[in-house]
């Protein structure tokens, strides 16, 4: 006897069929079930439907695949690795961020800055960055500073952290967005700095 | 934290043979599922072990070791699937081709060719299905893992992995339901 006001949930059902329904739910099921075509007739379609799903085989790789499988995972982990490094200028770029990112594109570009420059992007007051970095005090930025900043960011960097780094950069990828409004000649300039500090570090 | 989790996170590369004999089929079958092409599977699943290697030190042990690279493999499949735009199958093709199929082994299911088409047609639901219910029907389906362990690999609560996996089933029932109807 089907009674629709009293049929059950689909999700009890569904998990009546997979075998994960509460044991102390299991016997009302059951006995529900006994008594109505309804029900039975949907446990009975989930059936079908898992049955036919059961058959949805998975390909097998050649057995190269296989064989080859571990060497080729540590060939590529070597690979992404030195990528990573040899992608370390945006790794810098992306430590933190928002404002760290902003604050060494500053510092950068105010490394490369004489007394006489004319104004810019990153020639404004730089001194709240710089104070916080803590590397205010005197009347300007020296190369050596920002050298030092750059080194102690990254030569704390552990294959973990890149990795999460790298993990960042594939996610949000518009880290350069940051730098947008740098000249073609302040690019230029930010990316030389970066190289050397590079040679430096290694 | 299990011996093989504490040899894997202290860089025992013994260790990390025997993580990758132990899933790497499991991983790759779960990768299929979720992005349901077997070249992207494989180079998929070597990516996970990959992340794997190269995280291995900081595993901290929070989680047992399949569930923390199940994790990682659902992450890499759904972030490849949102970054490499895999298509997939609109829910007009799997409806169209159930209209062009009426009765599809109605009169004799078992029959081979009427199966083969069913079979057929549930690949294509499957290739339908949402990507996390698609994850979560892989992993409760056909590697049997407990709901707690797909919440964790999912990054979700238990509550909404079964909700997943209810959504998932009901949608395959509705379409084989379909194929069957006279």
């Amino acid at each position: 006897v089907s009674d629709k006001d009293r049929c059950l949930e689909p999700k009890d059902l569904i998990d009546f069929v997979d075998g994960t329904l509460a044991d102390d739910r299991l016997a009302g099921v059951e006995a529900h079930l006994a008594g109505c075509a309804t029900c039975r007739s949907y446990v009975a379609s989930v059936r079908a439907a898992l049955n036919i799903a059961a058959r949805d085989l998975v390909p097998e790789p050649p057995a190269s695949y296989w064989t080859r499988f571990e060497d080729v995972v540590k060939e590529r982990a070597r690979a992404a690795s030195d990528k990573r490094r040899g992608r370390w200028w945006r790794v810098g770029l992306a430590l933190a961020p928002g404002i760290a990112a902003a604050a060494l594109a500053t510092l950068l570009i105010l490394g490369n800055r004489g007394p006489g420059d004319g104004p810019g992007p990153g020639s404004g007051d730089g001194r709240p960055v710089l104070e916080a970095l803590g590397l205010a005090g005197g009347s300007g930025v020296s190369a050596a500073a920002v050298d030092s900043l750059m080194i102690r960011v990254l030569s704390g960097l552990s294959d973990e952290d890149l990795a999460l780094i790298d993990a960042y950069l594939a996610e949000d990828g518009d880290v350069l967005g940051l730098v947008d409004g740098l000249s073609p000649d302040e690019r230029q300039s930010l990316f030389l700095r970066m190289s050397d500090l590079m040679k430096l570090k290694g | 934290m299990s011996e093989l989790g504490k040899r894997l996170a202290d860089g025992d590369e013994g260790a990390f043979t025997e993580v990758v004999d132990q899933y790497s089929r499991k991983v790759y079958a779960l990768c299929y599922r979720i992005v349901r092409d077997e070249e992207e599977a494989r180079d998929l699943a070597q990516e996970v072990f990959v992340r794997v290697y190269t995280r291995r030190r900081s595993f901290g042990g929070r989680s047992e070791v399949y569930t923390w690279i199940y994790r990682i493999a659902v992450n890499t499949c759904l972030s490849a699937l949102k970054r490499r735009r895999i298509p997939t199958v609109s829910i007009e093709d799997v409806e169209g081709a159930l209209a062009a199929k009426p009765a599809a082994g109605a009169d004799c299911p078992e029959d081979g060719e009427a199966l083969e088409a069913r079979v057929a047609l549930v690949s294509k639901a499957l290739e339908h299905l949402p990507p996390k219910q698609r994850s979560v029907f892989a992993m409760r389906f056909y590697d049997r893992r407990a709901f707690s362990e797909i919440a964790a690999a999912m990054g979700t609560s238990t509550g909404a992995a079964k909700a997943n996996f209810h959504f998932a089933v009901e949608r395959l029932r509705r379409l084989v339901g379909e194929v069957d109807r006279p």
